[in-house]
């Protein structure tokens, strides 16, 4: 892998503070992404993963800290302009629309291109990625299986021609066999599109696999960040989280 | 191409091409109606179209974007007052006065509903419901609607059949009109709009809309069916009043036409508006008496068997097991 520390900054996240009410979430979290780059989050329950990454995609917003985007202050842009500048967020448990067809589904996703041209192109490298979503384009999405609406969430992240994809949980409740299919899919289309992306995981095999940084959140503090490599071999991360 | 399930099944059976028959042999039958039938009939089915417009009005805020806009009845009394003030008092033929009661409907909705579209649920639609008491009063407190006394249009100039049959085309037409925009915006990214709005305005914004907007449009396009559906209405009665044009009962018949022929589709409210107005009008000429308990007997069941409504039975094959299929979705 190449040094991402040389690469120009995508995202950079600095001091977040963000909560619920009088509970506080994350505390001083600092986060930074660069271009072409995969960064892992890990962190178990409760850390304040998925806070972050709502507050990333504009979902939630924070108490005190910024959010910088291709060197632009984003912390107070909504959602839907964010996603119109390149950041999707593939959300925890998938989603997606239930009531809508696959193919309604990953439109949706290609909402914010503003040269609708170009969707059969990206429907065509969605199907060609996932070929079960073509055969299943005119199902309801909410009769897939879970391997299958995984696919589709990916699938319509993709649609927007995305610079940055968020994904949050990939392999929630999936079977092995379709978690393996959905990452193989996932390094593809990172060989194949010029993209960065936060993967947040609780599978830490999985997420220090995947990404070449990785940051460890624990109780909404980062108490570890480095290269995914490193991380792996870090005594007290295998301690705490391998289980070796 | 029918299509199918997880399992291979058919979901629709038969073929389009049946299904496109029927419609064609039903809209030519609706063209040729006047020319075969007494003025009774005619009146009845002007009635029913002018039901299959604001039910069209209703779908497209409730049924496509998922609020509930019960007192949508407030566009159709608006509109029949623009058109009754505009040709009472200034003598605007009938066609301005149309197209000026569509724009007022939109100008109002648009600009009220920038602020009470932020109300979700149950509270926006108590907001309808207030909204439409509340231009009742004001219309009924002002002079130049003629307050309680109602106004008095200029007379449609011909016969009785004449009269019939313009408002049978007048409403045939708009209610086909409304029908072809529905299904337009049901292809578009507009109505994938309003569909994941109506699932989830957070899960939407993820996939880049802004929902403020599509939903203010929602509510326009609506105001704009029921404000033409008031007009029409008023020129054809030739007076209105504030009890007639703001009545609550045709509001929530026409939200039931929507979710009975089926919520969020093209036909569905046309498919609910003849329906209940068909039955509702045999019950009265056959069974005056229980007139309601049959009516609302046949609502009942016909929900138990069809939750999704109507139109959710085209194409199915009829057997027992579609039947108790609803009941047993329902846990009753």
């Amino acid at each position: 892998m190449t040094e991402p520390r040389e690469k120009l900054e995508l995202l950079t996240v600095r001091d977040l503070d963000a909560g619920y009410g009088d509970a506080q979430i994350l505390w001083g979290v600092s986060l930074g992404i660069a271009q072409g780059e995969i960064v892992g989050l890990l962190g178990g329950n409760g850390a304040g993963k998925t806070t972050l990454l709502n507050i990333i995609s504009g979902l939630n917003s924070p108490k005190t800290g910024s959010i910088h985007y291709l060197g632009e202050e984003i912390t107070h842009v909504n959602t839907y302009n964010r996603v119109r500048s390149g950041i999707t967020q593939i959300p925890e448990g998938r989603q997606l629309f239930p009531g809508l067809t696959v193919r309604q589904n990953l439109l949706l996703g290609s909402f914010s291109l503003a040269d609708k041209s170009r969707v059969p192109e990206e429907l065509d490298f969605v199907f060609d990625l996932f070929p079960i979503l073509s055969e299943r384009q005119k199902q309801l999405a909410g009769t897939l299986s879970g391997g299958e609406q995984q696919m589709c969430a990916l699938g319509r992240g993709l649609m927007s021609n995305p610079k940055l994809i968020l994904v949050d949980e990939l392999s929630l409740g999936l079977a092995p066999v379709a978690v393996e299919r959905i990452v193989e899919a996932l390094k593809k289309v990172y060989r194949e599109k010029s993209l960065s992306i936060l993967v947040v995981e609780q599978d830490v095999h999985l997420c220090l696999e995947l990404s070449t940084t990785a940051y460890v959140l624990e109780t909404g503090h980062i108490v570890k960040q480095g290269p995914s490599e490193e991380l792996a071999k870090d005594p007290q991360i295998r301690k705490s989280y391998l289980g070796i | 191409m029918a299509e199918r399930d997880r399992l291979g099944r058919k979901t629709t059976a038969g073929g389009a091409w049946a299904t496109r028959t029927v419609f064609g042999v039903l809209l030519l039958a609706a063209f040729l109606v006047p020319l075969a039938l007494r003025g009774y009939w005619v009146r009845l089915l002007a009635n029913v179209f002018m039901f299959g417009i604001l039910a069209q009005g209703v779908n497209i805020i409730a049924g496509y974007c998922g609020y509930l806009a019960l007192g949508n009845i407030l566009f159709f009394g608006l509109g029949a007052y623009v058109t009754a003030v505009l040709m009472t008092h200034f003598g605007v033929p009938f066609p301005v006065a149309f197209a000026a009661s569509g724009a007022g409907a939109v100008i109002f909705s648009a600009g009220i509903g920038l602020l009470i579209l932020r109300l979700k649920g149950q509270y926006f639609l108590m907001a309808t419901l207030a909204l439409s008491e509340l231009m009742r009063e004001v219309i009924s407190s002002l002079d130049i609607t003629g307050g309680g006394r109602g106004l008095t249009l200029p007379m449609f100039t011909g016969g009785a059949a004449t009269v019939n049959n313009f408002f049978y085309y007048l409403m045939l037409l708009l209610m086909l009109a409304c029908t072809f925009c529905i299904w337009l915006i049901d292809r578009s990214y507009l109505g994938l709009a309003f569909k994941a709005i109506k699932f989830d305005e957070d899960a939407a914004s993820v996939m880049g809309i802004n929902p403020p907007p599509y939903k203010t449009a929602a509510w326009a396009i609506s105001s704009l069916f029921t404000g033409f559906a008031g007009s029409a209405f008023a020129y054809w009665m030739g007076y209105i009043d504030p009890g007639v044009v703001f009545e609550i009962t045709p509001s929530i018949k026409m939200y039931l036409m929507m979710v009975l022929g089926g919520a969020g589709t093209v036909w569905g409210p046309v498919a609910g508006a003849l329906f209940i107005e068909l039955v509702s009008e045999l019950a009265w000429s056959r069974f005056m008496e229980y007139q309601f308990l049959i009516v609302g007997s046949i609502l009942i069941l016909t929900c138990l068997f069809t939750p999704k409504g109507l139109m959710d039975l085209v194409g199915k094959k009829f057997t027992w097991s579609l039947f108790t299929k609803g009941i047993r979705e329902n846990k009753i």
